[in-house]
């Protein structure tokens, strides 16, 4: 072969003689040809055709390769022609995509070639969201998430300078115990893009939900390269916390919301004031704080809760050796003043003797902002915790701050269940309110908390635990729940 | 608020069929553009606007009407929250029309310049698009079947896109 093979009718270059013959030659057929007539003269040339049906086959050819030029070039016309049945123009159709979720960007981009020119806009990919929420039938996932790296990468990429927030990984649609999440399509490196390209200076939020692929190294990395971030969700990442928070304080100063939750069995969870020190030191704008599922001394809760002024939600759900003595000293010795909500469900360790001085200082003035409490207990757990309405002043408090929300299990008998709002009642009460405070005072998201449950025990599971049991065994512990 | 005292200046707006409306300059005001023309003392009595029929018109009076209203949230720190309320509920009910009139709303709105209507609009467009196939949002935006993608490029954007798609 000397020349490379070609196609038969290419077009590619027009200064080709040949092409230029070709050229004329299609133009006056396509100018002078009359469809109708095109039959009889076709049969009419075939009869005088030695090789009939080599000349059949190139009519046929010929033909398809001009149906196939004409209606390619008739869609491209069509986008040009757009523009008049979508009215609106560039920027205004952007502004319309950043609007939706990166699904529908998606989407959107496969719908006509005008939108899939808008959807490559930076500013439809500015918050990134690739959660995966998982409906559950049992033990069962019934859908496996597709998010995969390359996904990611290529939604980062499209961002570019304009990437404001990121949210990956897969959600659980309710809690299932004991349950251990496998490992999908993300692993460590689903963050790589952020670290080229002089890192993710404008991102502000970032959420990862049971990426167990994810370690420390990956994580720090990327954290590193994010010194705009006002705004951090890990949960259930099998990664170093005291490495992480040591990264939080080095390279994240600005951060003002930092949900962490542990995931279950993780040996790592432990957080002694040692870790935490610089953290509290270096960021100073916290006003979100939740650690769950750690193993959590009285001793660093007051550190930590004392330690950031502006904290007003803070939450320490399922933490271990959490006994509840940092409420009394804070009480006593100041700390938490902006406090509005405090979360402290499942905390297995709390005792109901700190919970009745919490009470205490309360009514004494304390904590003038808290208006939600939750000492309740999560599902799953099976140690119930169920207060006395006789030991702790309930409707005291509820007399003197009468919008304070308290979610709890109280109750004495079977028939006594207290709600949110004060009021005695004997029925059980699974219903209402919704339990996260993140979802309703700050722009939180709906996965805070993998483990939600009804907030109010019903009176038959209560009626097994009764309060005097607990604070029997309380007494007797008093003044030994302060290892640290 | 006073905003309905008769002496208050009036402006009188021309639709494209030939309809006026004659409405407080407050009102007026909400719209960026012609807030320039009267400060430019280039407004006439009468202000024709050529490309908007009386139908939006009256609704995009409708709404400014509504939101010159209610207290800004500039004036001052401690608005009333039954007033942000009732001013989201109006702003939800004033969404609900059809896609053509969103359209028509939103490119009048567009060029007049008023923002929040603006937004109010790309939110409704974009809800409505929301979670749905591309198939879907086609007849939903009544995107002509001559619009669509080459096959080449369709593939390549499901290709892109391969996690989104099912």
């Amino acid at each position: 072969m000397k020349t490379p093979k070609r196609p038969r009718y290419s077009n590619n270059s027009t200064s080709n003689p040949n092409n230029n013959n070709n050229n004329n030659l299609l133009e006056s057929f396509i100018s002078n040809t009359d469809p109708a007539s095109l039959t009889t003269s076709f049969n009419q040339i075939l009869e005088s055709q030695p090789k009939k049906n080599d000349f059949i086959q190139r009519a046929i050819d010929i033909s398809s390769a001009l149906l196939e030029a004409a209606n390619r070039s008739r869609c491209e016309q069509a986008s040009a022609h757009n523009a008049f049945v979508w009215p609106f123009p560039y920027d205004l159709t952007v502004k319309v995509f950043s609007m939706i979720d990166t699904q529908s960007v998606c989407n959107v981009a496969a719908t006509c070639s005008f939108f899939h020119k808008c959807a490559m806009d930076p500013l439809c990919y500015a918050d990134i969201d690739l959660v995966t929420l998982v409906p559950m039938v049992g033990f069962q996932r019934t859908l496996v998430p597709k998010v995969n790296n390359a996904a990611v990468s290529a939604m980062i990429q499209r961002a570019g300078n304009a990437l404001q927030s990121i949210k990956l990984g897969e959600v659980l649609d309710k809690f299932v115990y004991g349950y251990k999440m496998p490992q999908f399509l993300l692993t460590r490196s689903c963050l790589s893009s952020l670290n080229g390209n002089g890192g993710a200076p404008s991102l502000r939020r970032l959420h990862l939900y049971n990426i167990k692929g994810m370690d420390n190294t990956s994580l720090l990395a990327s954290l590193s390269v994010c010194p705009s971030l006002i705004d951090l969700e890990i949960v259930c990442l099998y990664v170093d916390w005291k490495l992480t928070l040591e990264a939080l304080s080095k390279h994240i100063p600005l951060i003002e919301r930092l949900i962490c939750e542990s995931s279950s069995g993780d040996k790592n969870a432990g957080l002694r004031y040692a870790n935490c020190r610089k953290f509290i030191l270096n960021c100073p704008n916290i006003t979100t704080l939740a650690l769950k599922g750690f193993e959590m001394p009285d001793f660093v809760a007051r550190k930590l809760v004392k330690g950031f002024r502006k904290l007003k939600h803070v939450d320490f759900s399922n933490t271990y050796h959490l006994f509840g003595s940092f409420l009394k000293t804070l009480g006593t010795n100041g700390g938490g003043e902006n406090l509005e909500v405090m979360i402290l469900r499942g905390t297995r360790h709390l005792k109901q003797v700190r919970v009745k001085q919490f009470f205490e200082a309360l009514l004494a003035g304390a904590w003038k902002s808290l208006r939600h409490l939750d000492i309740s207990r999560t599902e799953g757990n099976r140690l119930i915790r169920v207060y006395s309405t006789s030991f702790i002043p309930i409707k005291q408090l509820l007399q003197q701050r009468p919008n304070f929300r308290l979610l709890a299990e109280f109750g004495k008998s079977e028939s006594e269940v207290i709600r949110s709002d004060g009021s005695l009642s004997s029925q059980s009460g699974s219903d209402t309110s919704d339990s996260s405070p993140y979802t309703s005072t700050s722009d939180g998201s709906p996965y805070a908390s993998t483990s939600d449950g009804p907030p109010y025990t019903s009176t038959s599971d209560s009626s097994s635990y009764v309060s005097d049991q607990e604070s029997g065994s309380d007494e007797s512990s008093d003044d030994v729940d302060h290892p640290v | 608020m006073s905003t309905s005292s008769s002496s208050s200046k009036k402006i009188v707006l021309k639709s494209a069929d030939n309809e006026t409306f004659e409405i407080d300059e407050i009102v007026a005001l909400e719209s960026q553009a012609i807030k320039n023309m009267i400060e430019d003392e280039c407004a006439d009595n009468v202000i024709p606007l050529g490309n908007i029929d009386s139908k939006t018109l009256s609704k995009i009076i409708e709404y400014c009407k509504k939101h010159a209203e209610s207290p800004k949230k500039d004036d001052n720190a401690d608005i009333d929250e039954k007033a942000v309320e009732d001013l989201k509920s109006f702003d939800a009910e004033f969404a609900k029309v059809d896609m053509p009139l969103i359209q028509d709303i939103l490119m009048a709105a567009n060029f007049l310049n008023i923002d929040n209507l603006i937004g109010l609009m790309c939110r409704t467009i974009a809800d409505r698009i929301k979670g749905k196939t591309p198939e879907e949002i086609r007849k939903i935006l009544n995107i002509n079947k001559n619009d669509l993608l080459s096959p080449e490029q369709e593939a390549k954007a499901r290709e892109e896109n391969s996690w989104a798609f099912d």
